[in-house]
């Protein structure tokens, strides 16, 4: 199975960002079971980072891999939205999901 | 809702108005296709993104449920990061599946909001009893503390005035000039002894304060109460102290005067206030003499070792520790007396009569103390505790019989 590859950009250590980390740990544990890296990138430590990425919003989840990429804006506490956003039920093939 | 040709039925319908419509809308108007990209944006979300044009940028899907906003920081060229309320809803734009989003500012509010939690929170969380009136006194708030202190519950204080803690220790006139105070200068402070609802009485340090609207007007009075009853304990354990020590201060004082009174630079403090200083420093004259006369005892005693010369010394060292006895002199006294004859007889003579002094001292300074002591067990039973007129008297007798002694 493809490893997923996820990016979460947050601003600062607020309860927004926080919420949006927690909401990526818990779609991660319960939906990707281990097939995934995920990297949390506070945009006012790394600023560079998010200009590269031209990152416009935060919380942004960018998925990088596998293909195609796509980013999701938004406190992602609705899991069916963002794995929909994320296309991440698509690329799972036979993975797809039966709860929407 | 669809925006396209087909849809240009209405009676009023204008495509350009339309788009004008969302051109002046305050709040960010911001549409996305499937992938997230940006199809469109009016100035108002433009601005939000200090100027950028977004068509064709990607913001990224915002997935999050139409009926609950969520909030998202909108960064923009320069680094600045506003906060940004976010609305969602499914949206057909010229034929192809897309999103609208609006984005309404709110950094501003969210910061009065958080300004507000923490006022909230002070008020909870204060120790002071905090109480909020209209300005007719009817209370529409107080705190938990208020409850601790007081014993009211909020339910009770609500409608009620602070009248509910009038314990009738001040008088009319002092009400008067507190509500003069506020008025006047929108302030005042000052402790009262207040009733809790138990019935007992308690200080307490009460601040009153108008609070006024943008126009000036007086909408509420806050009282804040800090009770002093703890701090009253303190003050009253406080001055328990300070009293204790100011009589300390006073023995200390007796002390030093009786140092200053024995007239001696080096006179112990325990010393001076009984009185035992050590004869050398005490009575430096007759001390003196001592000296000289244990010093030709000393010279009489190497004489008899080493001329084998019969000088009557046992005598003249009992009459000595007669002498020392009536100055109530202690082993301190003899042991100084002892050494400083040492020292001066030994001075300038040669090594070897030093030395025979130094051996013979050993037997004679014994000699002297057994001397003494018989004379204290004697006259006495026990040893002396010093007495400085005794002294003072004997001191001259002393003298007196030292200087008939012969040389």
């Amino acid at each position: 199975m493809n490893k997923f590859r996820l990016t979460l950009y947050v601003t600062g250590h607020t309860p927004r960002s926080e919420k949006g980390i927690r909401n990526l740990q818990r779609i991660c544990a319960e939906e990707l079971q281990g097939t995934y890296e995920m990297t949390v990138i506070d945009v006012l430590e790394q600023p560079q980072l998010a200009e590269d990425q031209k990152i416009l919003a935060t919380p942004t989840l960018v998925k990088e891999l596998p293909p195609p990429l796509r980013r999701v804006i938004g406190d992602l506490s609705d899991t069916e939205k963002v794995l929909l956003g994320l296309d991440i039920a698509i690329v799972g093939g036979g993975n797809e999901r039966n709860g929407g | 809702m669809s925006l396209g040709p087909k849809n240009q039925d209405g009676p009023s319908f204008d495509k350009e108005a339309v788009l004008r419509l969302f051109a002046a809308m305050p709040d960010g108007i911001v549409v996305l296709d499937a992938m997230g990209i940006v199809l469109y944006a009016n100035d108002s979300a433009e601005r939000m993104f200090a100027g950028q044009r977004l068509p064709g940028k990607e913001l990224g899907l915002p997935r999050v449920a139409a009926e609950s906003p969520v909030d998202v920081e909108v960064i923009d060229r320069a680094g600045r990061i506003a906060c940004a309320e976010l609305r969602v809803a499914p949206f057909d734009w010229l034929g192809q599946t897309a999103t609208v989003a609006s984005l309404r500012e709110v950094s501003e509010r969210r910061a009065r909001e958080k300004r507000l939690a923490l006022a909230g929170l002070v008020f909870e969380g204060a120790r002071e009893a905090i109480i909020v009136t209209r300005p007719d006194g009817v209370i529409v708030s107080v705190n938990p503390a208020f409850t601790t202190i007081t014993g009211y519950s909020l339910e009770e204080a609500l409608g009620n005035t602070p009248r509910l803690l009038t314990s009738g220790q001040q008088d009319r006139p002092f009400y008067e000039r507190m509500w003069a105070s506020i008025a006047g200068e929108g302030f005042w402070q000052g402790e009262i002894v207040s009733r809790r609802k138990d019935g007992s009485l308690y200080p307490e340090l009460l601040s009153i304060s108008q609070i006024k609207d943008a126009a000036g007007q007086v909408t509420h009075l806050v009282g804040i109460i800090f009770d002093l009853t703890q701090h009253k304990i303190d003050q009253a354990m406080l001055e328990d102290a300070h009293l204790q020590l100011q009589q300390s201060e006073k023995v200390r004082e007796e002390i030093e005067r009786r140092y200053r009174g024995a007239n001696s630079p080096v006179l112990s403090v325990v010393g001076g206030m009984y009185g035992s200083a050590p004869l050398s420093r005490s009575a430096r004259g007759v001390f003196d003499e001592l000296v000289h006369r244990y010093g030709r005892m000393l010279e009489l005693a190497v004489e008899n070792l080493a001329l084998k010369a019969d000088n009557s010394v046992p005598d003249q060292l009992r009459a000595l520790a007669e002498d020392l006895g009536h100055l109530q002199a202690g082993a301190r006294d003899v042991a100084e007396l002892h050494s400083e004859t040492l020292t001066r007889r030994s001075r300038d003579v040669p090594a070897m009569k030093a030395k025979a002094m130094v051996e013979e001292g050993r037997f004679l300074v014994l000699e002297l103390m057994g001397n003494l002591l018989s004379f204290y067990r004697k006259n006495y039973s026990r040893i002396p505790a010093v007495t400085s007129n005794v002294r003072e008297k004997n001191s001259k007798a002393v003298q007196r019989r030292s200087r008939k002694e012969p040389t």
